[in-house]
């Protein structure tokens, strides 16, 4: 019997312990943890809307450029030039990829077909392989291109405007990304921010 | 058991645990394919191995037999969700490129073999350098692996590009059949450096 309860108390004094510590440390590090997500999603906001920005700057440069609004539940980055006319809707865009989850930010003109920019947030992909994605030549192609009917990551996308080139060796990881987009600025066009949103939005 | 350097020694080397005794080969197939994943996954199983391996001799005879298996895993996902947390924290990119390997670390065989096998009957300190032994053989089986792929297969070492722009990349590399090759290659290698004696 009284190695039953030595077993019980000693199971029960080191989970104990380790609770104690990794709450002490959860709460110290998750404030630093959000605020990175923060920073991070404001960054990706700023760059696929093509705004410069230094590290120490960027919560004025945020506050300055981008106006943040929730329609529908949904949280978007509009950008207004001096006249007040929108230029550019960034939107966060989440989806499955190869191997996990993958949220990225895409901006698109008010016509909410041409894209402006395209930042990756998080991502699980091969390193390598579909990992590239977050690399700046194969987002870069995005730019300008035009998601109608929709949006094709091909191997070989020569100068189509609806056309971009996908990762060798990593197809599946290209197609998913080819996916989320597609989906995504459906989603936003059809339900979201209908024409008589985007007359409300058009100017600030 | 006493000798400090033998100790370590035998982890680094003879007993290494990649190459001799093929324990946590998942993690070695799965983050070898750049050398900075190496390199923070050393350090990471260094840390986690060490301080578990240190806590658990503290404890040592006084976890009853038939719960220590329990108690170890609970101290390895403890220092294990530290590392997790901590590296989330404050190196962001790092924790996104390693992504979910870094909580598997509590499932790598290495470090719960040399809780169970040594820390648990010897004294704190030579525990310490047999974990850091091991630990050190783990990071340089995974540095080694992880420069040899990502070499042939980006032609860069730590993403810095090291053969020629005209280097054809070997797609293979990177993913697993080019770990299960190199792994092969290198146990080839190690053991024909030091043979292993059959008993």
């Amino acid at each position: 019997m009284k190695k039953e309860v030595w077993m019980v108390t000693i199971l029960v004094l080191v989970a104990t312990v380790s609770a104690g510590v990794l709450g002490f440390v959860n709460v110290t590090t998750r404030p630093i943890i959000k605020r990175n997500e923060v920073r991070k999603l404001r960054e990706s906001v700023l760059e696929s809307v093509k705004v410069q920005y230094e590290s120490e700057n960027l919560e004025d440069k945020f506050e300055s450029e981008i106006r943040t609004n929730e329609i529908d539940g949904k949280e978007f980055y509009l950008r207004y030039n001096d006249e007040g006319e929108l230029t550019e809707v960034a939107f966060e865009m989440v989806g499955s990829g190869f191997q996990g989850p993958i949220s990225a930010i895409i901006s698109l003109k008010p016509d909410l077909e041409t894209i402006v920019g395209l930042e990756i947030l998080d991502q699980q992909e091969t390193p390598g392989l579909g990992a590239r994605i977050t690399e700046k030549e194969f987002r870069r192609q995005f730019n300008g291109k035009v998601v109608r009917p929709e949006l094709l990551v091909v191997t070989d996308a020569g100068d189509a405007q609806n056309k971009v080139d996908a990762i060798t060796g990593a197809t599946r990881t290209s197609k998913a990304v080819q996916g989320i987009i597609n989906d995504s600025v459906r989603e936003v066009r059809t339900n979201i921010l209908t024409e008589k949103v985007m007359e409300r939005l058009s100017h600030e | 058991m006493s000798n400090m350097k033998d100790i370590y020694t035998a982890g680094v080397w003879e007993d290494n645990p990649v190459f001799r005794q093929m324990l946590g080969l998942c993690i070695t197939l799965a983050i070898t394919n750049k050398v900075v994943n190496g390199v923070t996954m050393g350090v990471a199983v260094f840390f986690v191995l060490t301080a578990s391996a240190f806590i658990v001799s503290l404890l040592g005879e006084s976890v009853p037999r038939r719960v220590r298996i329990p108690v170890y895993m609970l101290v390895i996902a403890t220092f294990v969700t530290l590392v997790y947390m901590f590296l989330k924290a404050f190196f962001m990119p790092l924790s996104q490129a390693l992504g979910a390997y870094v909580g598997l670390i509590i499932t790598n065989c290495i470090i719960l073999g040399r809780l169970e096998s040594f820390s648990s009957d010897n004294s704190p300190w030579d525990s310490i350098v047999d974990a850091a032994g091991v630990a050190t053989g783990f990071a340089l089986a995974l540095i080694a692996m992880s420069v040899v792929r990502e070499l042939l297969g980006f032609g860069t070492l730590f993403g810095v590009q090291v053969l020629g722009s005209g280097w054809t990349q070997w797609v293979s590399m990177i993913l697993a059949p080019g770990g299960f090759l190199v792994l092969g290659l290198l146990i080839w290698v190690q053991r024909s450096i030091s043979p292993v004696e059959e008993g």
